[in-house]
């Protein structure tokens, strides 16, 4: 089984008979799940099948599927899946308790649009880092009005004339008492145009969200 | 051996289970060895599916010294039997615990023996009573470990346990803070002198100098870069060996991206601790699929809770931080970090524990 027949096979919400590493990790719906059966059974809850339109993409060790309003992409070893991220709509995962972190992206007065660098990105042609931060700067510059937003190019791949990348997307959102979180972002760039998906059930997930920097020392 | 050596001795990332439990002939001289085990990365992953996952717990006696000696941040544990009782116990609290291997990070450390950083995720339902966890609740949680292992003719001798205990506790929805405060009171009862272990750790983080580190190995950008900021506080300067779009994770569900967010994990903590010493107590490389390199770094933080913040108001308290980072380098740039440590075990420590 190859890794985009795997993948059609998750977002049915089936079990692949082989395909997904059982390290594999997913992030959907505003969470994340380790493991193959976690993965299996986060999809199975929220299945969404991909449709014969559904666009693939894929180079050594990469691959992503547009679709619509949904986007995948996928970590590879081989034909094995080792991580999947799934953006698009959905009902947000319940979020999980933790230490929020106060933190200044940019390190420098000189604030930034998108963070990243050729040398992350291997399968990625040397002409084509610059369409990387064309789109991330297009995410970031055109996010909603009240929201200071960077863009982390996590994954990418491809040439000039054809290709994709996953963004992490930092929004500090609001203008009183502000929302702060991740969301990830995915693009596919051709010739002649730029598509961009946003993962929108995690986006709700962070709005959700509040900043925990301690834990509650309690009574 | 360099850190590069064996290349046949693969790391189990992007390596099914099927792969990594078949069995075969061996690919390492392992003497003294179970010729079960094909290679020490085998030994590390096959030996934990077949203890938890398997339930032969008892294959501890024979794969732990008698006289072993488990680091945790919540005091040492001595001996194989207790080994098997601490697992026997987790067993029955977390039945269906999965202790899925990422990585095994190692090196042969000479006439010590070979030494591995076994960075697992634990899943599991908190189907029993526990005694860290409570009464069962039938929540599924997941947490992250690292086991830095010593091992010696198929016997771990000594072992450096570091578990996101603190995400553990959230993930069940207790309170973390009543389990330290818990924990602490249980402390300050009985023979103080069983909590002396923590003030000799402390005293060898601020006194002993740092392992040493051989040319060219691949440690050596993380070890200066974690020294920078936790010695010099030159955290921007420090975060130049990470990719600006790298992944972080550090303990209790920090989870972001980039240099900032980096800075922001140690400034958090560093603004709780005054008067820092931090020390690098072990590195491991290896190889990873695609020529990224894997690295494992063990090190100590000790300093002095006097600040206000993440661990609440300040206590004055000494803090001992034991903590393991595992890092992807690509390029000569840090891509992930996921570095574990004992939170829980932090705040039962301000909260009074752990000895004076």
């Amino acid at each position: 089984m190859n890794a985009a027949s795997t993948l059609r096979v998750l977002l049915a919400g089936e079990r692949p008979a082989s395909g997904l590493l059982h390290t594999a990790r997913l992030e959907a719906f505003g969470a994340e799940f380790y493991g193959e059966e976690a993965i299996v059974e986060a999809l199975r809850c929220a299945p969404q099948p991909l449709s014969d339109a559904a666009l693939f993409l894929s180079a050594p060790g990469h691959l992503a599927v547009f679709d619509g309003t949904t986007a995948l992409f996928a970590d590879l070893y081989g034909e094995l899946i080792g991580r999947i991220w799934r953006l698009g709509d959905g009902s947000p995962a319940p979020r999980e308790s933790g230490f929020s972190v106060a933190f200044d992206p940019d390190l420098t007065q000189a604030r930034g649009d998108v963070f990243a660098v050729a040398s992350d990105h291997s399968a990625l042609d040397a002409a084509a880092f610059g369409r990387v931060i064309e789109a991330g700067r297009a995410i970031a510059r055109g996010d909603c009005v009240a929201c200071r937003t960077r863009a982390f190019a996590l994954r990418a791949f491809g040439s000039e004339g054809e290709g994709a990348a996953l963004f992490v997307v930092h929004r500090l959102a609001g203008q009183a008492a502000r929302t702060a979180g991740f969301a990830m972002v995915a693009v596919r760039w051709s010739a002649e145009e730029l598509t961009i998906i946003h993962d929108r059930a995690g986006e709700a997930a962070v709005a959700a969200d509040r900043s925990t920097p301690c834990i509650d020392a309690g009574a | 051996m360099a850190w590069d050596d064996l290349p046949a001795v693969r790391s189990p990332v992007g390596r099914s289970l099927d792969d990594l439990l078949e069995e075969g002939p061996q690919r390492q001289a392992l003497a003294g060895y179970d010729p079960v085990y094909r290679d020490f990365v085998d030994y590390i992953i096959r030996c934990t599916h077949r203890i938890w996952e398997q339930k032969n717990v008892g294959l501890c006696r024979s794969h732990y010294a008698p006289d072993c000696l488990i680091h945790t941040l919540a005091g040492p544990v001595t001996g194989v039997e207790a080994v098997v009782q601490n697992t026997i116990t987790t067993l029955a609290a977390t039945p269906d615990r999965l202790l899925i291997g990422e990585d095994v990070i190692w090196s042969d450390d000479g006439p010590d023996g070979l030494y591995s950083s076994h960075r697992i995720v634990s899943r599991s339902t908190h189907m029993g009573d526990d005694p860290l966890l409570g009464s069962a609740t039938m929540v599924s949680n997941g947490v992250m470990t690292i086991a830095d292992c010593l091992c010696r003719e198929n016997r771990i001798v000594e072992e450096w346990l570091v578990r996101d205990n603190l995400r553990g506790v959230l993930q069940i929805g207790r309170d973390p803070w009543a389990i330290a405060r818990m924990q602490a009171a249980a402390d300050m009862v009985g023979d103080a002198a069983r909590h002396s272990w923590r003030a000799e750790a402390i005293a060898r983080t601020r006194g002993q100098a740092d392992i040493a580190i051989p040319g060219g190995h691949p440690a050596a950008l993380p070890a200066t870069m974690l020294a920078a900021a936790f010695r010099e506080d030159t955290y921007g300067d420090a975060a130049q060996a990470m990719s600006p779009a790298a992944e972080i994770r550090w303990p209790s569900n920090r989870h972001g991206y980039g240099r900032g967010f980096w800075t922001g994990c140690l400034i958090q903590i560093r603004s709780a601790l005054h008067d820092p010493a931090w020390r690098l107590e072990h590195i491991a490389a290896r190889p990873l699929p695609g020529g990224d390199v894997a690295a494992a770094l063990r090190w100590s933080l000790t300093g002095v809770h006097l600040g206000d913040g993440i661990w609440g108001p300040a206590s004055g308290r000494d803090v001992l931080v034991m903590a393991v980072s595992h890092y992807r380098l690509r390029d000569g740039l840090i891509v992930e970090d996921t570095t574990v440590f004992d939170e829980l075990a932090v705040l039962r420590q301000i909260a009074g524990g752990l000895g004076a």
